[in-house]
């Protein structure tokens, strides 16, 4: 048993496992053409006119081609200093995210009480339910030179800690909202791991580190790699985290190219684009590579069985350090929803419900929830079947074509989008198609086909491809076989990609502002607005309501799972 | 072997089973959902295309500052202007002028004659920057009845758009937590407030009177960027949002910078313990013009200039002051009684402004920043 679940014989298996000799490479191509022509022509088509942008002199159409911007950018000391904080960031945030992650899922995963493990499951989520500004407020309270973090430090004796307005702060936010994005594949990755390798491991004398270390380990490498992907990716393109709590000391690439967008500075802001998606790229395409040596033949079996679940004391207690970390500054935006003050005062001065009043005067919110809406849902529906095309046909068929369309699939997510916007919209506006909200579903599927992509790839590693097989020699179509084996088997995982595409779509602001004609909002579009009009806490009580929505929504679908649960077990006995 | 294929076969038969009633159940639930939303009309049909009911309208947008009540007045203008001219529609887009204006020169750059707005309100950078890109359409001054009384500082001589009013950048502190209420431009460079100053992105006014206090200018701002690199310490943090600000300064983190009087007077207004100060050695003005873009069509030209003259009349620039907190640029107009007590709306401090020339800091703009964000900002 533990010969046929080493890591080695595993990678030996699974070319052949996955059976990719015997499909035809037409249908591999035709699966992920859907997706192809959509990065081709939206994505591909906004990024050379951004080629085109850096080498204008200015932004004047019929400029002289000028190669001074790539000159200025590479002897630019503070440019290239930009690239190293780029990647530091990054990295740190990818490292310290799948480090907090691995263990949270596990000890999800291991959670008996389904009710305990969906709250859990639901406090991971959260942060994704408020704004990024909303958030940057409850960490500014948090890690201030007089926040709560040096309160409780100093209570100690030691000093207050610099960490507001510096590297530190960043990094602790950029954990807080990507850490989802890595315990969500890694959960998905648990979830197809077959409980009985883990009996079977403990029954032949490994004790729980060993097991988990040379069996589970082992099974999630791939989901631990999607998730670190999808956070390394998130964070070199990130700019609102490190302008807001950087203070100005934390230059990455994606601040230069909102500075320089501001400025009006295409030019600088297309190479600087540029050179930020070859980095990225090139870092996307180590992880592919990984993702693919860590990839999980498909002959080992499924029991379905799902294994014994409890968690010891010591993992019980990092998952609640965990949800402490996760809600901090949750419960720090929802308090200061409630404050009579105006400004960020500390403890607030008083009580007053006026901002939740305030809100719900407000012109053009519901148009612009509804616009978000139906946008998140259109987008999210299409980029789950083609980005699950895709997948399938990057997982299942070998040609430098495929592997070509695979590594650009990532590429949207690393781009700052506000130079996915300002060329997009020049790109729709020169062309003259997709005109209106189709234009805006489109692209918000170009930047949503990332996170589809590399959960839906990271399930399919660990799916069986005989079972395929098997269907088909019993006589089944091939959507059939794959609706009855593949289908099921990833269908934890679409849930999640899913998840991720409609709240990325539904959070997106910096590309859609771009995108939207006069008068049309959406929802972080119109809380954009808002900020820039008025400075209170109407925004924080926007995001409380966010909270408290999402909390009933979670509590009703926690109520189905358990009644769905309990008639199982009831069918069982 | 044996006991993975006989268990691949056992668990697709049991999938098998449950999946034609489950499938089933899906896929009716999936076509529910796509003809829910296909019923669904699009969020966007009513908005932004600017037809109208009713009989044939010349359809104007006006571009407003994202920012406060300064939305206020050009919408309650395009209501009385649109009941006396029922031929026009006005409608608005409201946007900070960093990204609208990156997305008019966008839309210039696709389609020159479907300009994204017909006219609007521009800072004075963007206006610069506007010259520089073809952007604005001359205004015709002798045929604008309200031109003559706008004050000559307001006036271009290239009439590529026209001053309703002027913001100022002073000191805006927070006493208390600052322990005194310093008066001088020098104070933001003073060592006596170090790592107590706060910026949002690039103030090129702090350096210029860095400059203009050792001897330099706009067309000479090498001693200001001097002291600053060696001051870079004064600087606290650089913000990057309005909220950010107003709670940096409020709760103390960095009590001391230099913004617009009329957003500080927001803030103080909501209670932030805040104050405005006109430095000793004069505000700096911040015009703001109403500017019609080029390219469109003659009678688009014809009802923006008519807008850009209605506006400019006493009443509107008035109100413009009134909800701007901003100087009235027509001489004729009065200051609001609620802004006459205000140190920024002082005589004196009109008197006192600085003469700025704004070509030399729009074309400057861009390179001023990036030696900023090299040479201070990689040193706080």
């Amino acid at each position: 048993m533990t010969a046929q679940i080493s890591a080695p014989a595993r990678r030996r298996a699974a070319p052949t496992a996955s059976g990719a000799s015997h499909r035809p490479r037409w249908v591999g191509l035709a699966l992920a053409s859907p997706s192809a022509l959509l990065l081709l022509t939206l994505f591909l088509g906004s990024i050379g006119l951004l080629v085109d942008q850096s080498f204008q002199t200015d932004m004047n159409a019929g400029s002289e081609a000028t190669a001074s911007h790539w000159a200025a950018f590479f002897t630019s000391t503070s440019r290239l200093a930009a690239v190293g904080e780029t990647f530091l960031i990054a990295a740190l945030s990818a490292v310290i995210s799948t480090v907090i992650a691995v263990p949270t899922a596990y000890g999800l995963h291991r959670t008996k009480s389904s009710t305990w493990r969906f709250v859990g499951i639901f406090i991971v989520f959260a942060p994704l339910m408020t704004s990024v500004i909303a958030r940057t407020y409850g960490w500014s309270l948090l890690l201030g030179q007089k926040g709560i973090v040096n309160w409780a430090v100093g209570l100690v004796g030691l000093p207050p800690l610099e960490m507001l307005y510096a590297r530190p702060a960043v990094v602790i936010a950029l954990v807080h909202i990507f850490l989802p994005f890595v315990v969500f594949p890694i959960l998905s990755s648990l979830g197809q791991v077959d409980g009985a390798l883990r009996d079977a491991a403990m029954d032949l004398g490994a004790k729980p580190w060993t097991t988990f270390r040379r069996v589970i380990l082992p099974l999630i490498l791939p989901g631990i790699i999607a998730g670190a992907q999808i956070t390394f990716a998130l964070s070199m393109s990130s700019f609102a985290t490190p302008s807001l709590l950087g203070g100005g000391r934390v230059s990455v690439l994606a601040t230069l190219v909102y500075s320089d967008v501001n400025t009006v500075q295409w030019p600088m802001a297309a190479v600087t684009s540029i050179v930020l998606l070859v980095l990225a790229v090139i870092v996307l395409g180590l992880f592919t590579l990984a993702q693919r040596r860590a990839q999980v033949g498909g002959a080992q079996g499924v029991t379905a069985a799902p294994g014994e679940k409890g968690i010891k004391a010591g993992l019980g207690t990092w998952l609640v350090a965990v949800y402490v970390f996760v809600l901090s500054p949750l419960v720090i935006i929802v308090i200061s929803s409630f404050s009579s003050a105006s400004y960020g005062a500390w403890p607030i001065p008083g009580w007053s419900t006026k901002w939740y009043t305030n809100l719900l005067s407000q012109d053009g919110l519901a148009e612009a929830t509804y616009a978000s809406v139906f946008i998140a849902i259109w987008s999210t529906v299409i980029v789950l079947i083609i980005g699950t095309m895709a997948s399938v046909s990057f997982h299942r068929y070998r040609s430098l074509v495929l592997r070509g369309v695979s590594v650009l699939s990532l590429a949207p997510m690393v781009v700052p989008k506000v130079t996915i916007g300002l060329a997009a919209f020049l790109l729709l506006n020169v062309t003259g198609v997709l005109d209106g909200v189709a234009g805006i579903i489109a692209m918000h599927v170009v930047v949503t086909l990332p996170f589809v992509i590399i959960v839906v790839t990271s399930a399919l590693s660990r799916t069986d491809a005989t079972l395929d097989d098997a269907a088909r020699d019993l006589g089944a179509g091939p959507l059939r076989a794959f609706r009855a084996s593949t289908l099921f088997a990833i269908r934890p995982s679409l849930i999640a990609a899913g998840l991720f595409a409609f709240i990325v779509s539904f959070d997106e602001v910096d590309m859609t502002v771009f995108l939207l004609k006069p008068g049309q909002e959406t929802l972080p579009v119109w809380m954009f607005t808002y900020m820039q009009k008025y400075q209170d806490p109407t925004l924080a009580a926007l995001a409380a309501l966010l909270i408290a929505l999402s909390l009933i929504i979670a509590f009703v679908a926690g109520l189905f799972l358990l009644r769905g649960e309990r008639s199982a077990l009831t069918s069982s006995r | 072997m044996d006991y993975n294929d006989n268990t691949g076969k056992q668990s697709l038969d049991a999938i098998r089973s449950r999946l034609s009633r489950r499938g089933f159940l899906v896929g009716a639930a999936g076509l529910a959902a796509a003809s829910t939303l296909s019923a669904c009309s699009s969020p966007f049909e009513q908005g932004g295309s600017g037809s109208s009911g009713g009989g044939k309208k010349l359809s104007i947008t006006m571009f407003v500052f994202l920012g406060g009540d300064l939305a206020k007045m050009p919408k309650e203008f395009a209501k009385e202007y649109m009941e006396s001219n029922p031929n026009v529609s006005i409608e608005f887009y409201e946007q900070s002028n960093s990204v609208g204006y990156g997305k008019m020169l966008a839309q210039r750059k696709a389609d020159p004659e479907k300009p994204l707005v017909n006219m609007g309100f521009f800072n004075t950078n963007t206006s610069i920057q506007g010259i520089g890109d073809e952007m604005w359409e001359p205004l015709d001054y002798s045929a604008m009845s309200n031109a003559a009384d706008i004050r000559s500082i307001f006036q271009r001589d290239d009439s590529l758009g026209i001053g309703i009013g002027t913001d100022q950048y002073g000191l805006l502190m927070n006493p208390e937590a600052l322990g005194s209420k310093p008066a001088s431009w020098s104070s933001l460079w003073d060592p006596a407030y170090k790592g107590q100053v706060s910026f949002f992105n690039f103030p090129w006014y702090a350096v210029y009177t860095a400059a203009l206090a050792n001897g330099g200018g706009l067309d000479n701002m090498e001693p200001g960027w001097e002291l600053w690199e060696e001051r870079a310490d004064q600087i606290k943090l650089i913000v990057e949002s309005n909220p950010q600000y107003m709670n940096v300064l409020s709760d103390g983190t960095a009590p001391l910078t230099s913004y617009f009087a009329g957003t500080g007077q927001q803030w103080i207004n909501g209670g932030a313990p805040l104050e405005y100060v006109v430095p000793e050695e004069g505000a700096i003005p911040l015009p703001v013009f109403l500017q019609s873009v080029a390219d469109q069509g003659d009678d688009e030209k014809e009802v923006c200039q008519d807008i850009i003259n209605e506006m400019l009349s006493p009443k509107w620039v008035t109100r413009w002051a009134e909800t701007s907190i901003e100087i009235p640029a027509n001489e004729k107009s009065e200051t609001p009684a609620s802004l006459a007590d205000l140190p920024a709306f002082q005589q004196s401090t009109v008197d006192g402004l600085m003469e700025i020339d704004y070509d030399i800091v729009g074309t400057s703009q861009a390179e001023w920043t990036e030696r900023w964000n090299s040479d201070i900002v990689s040193k706080i």
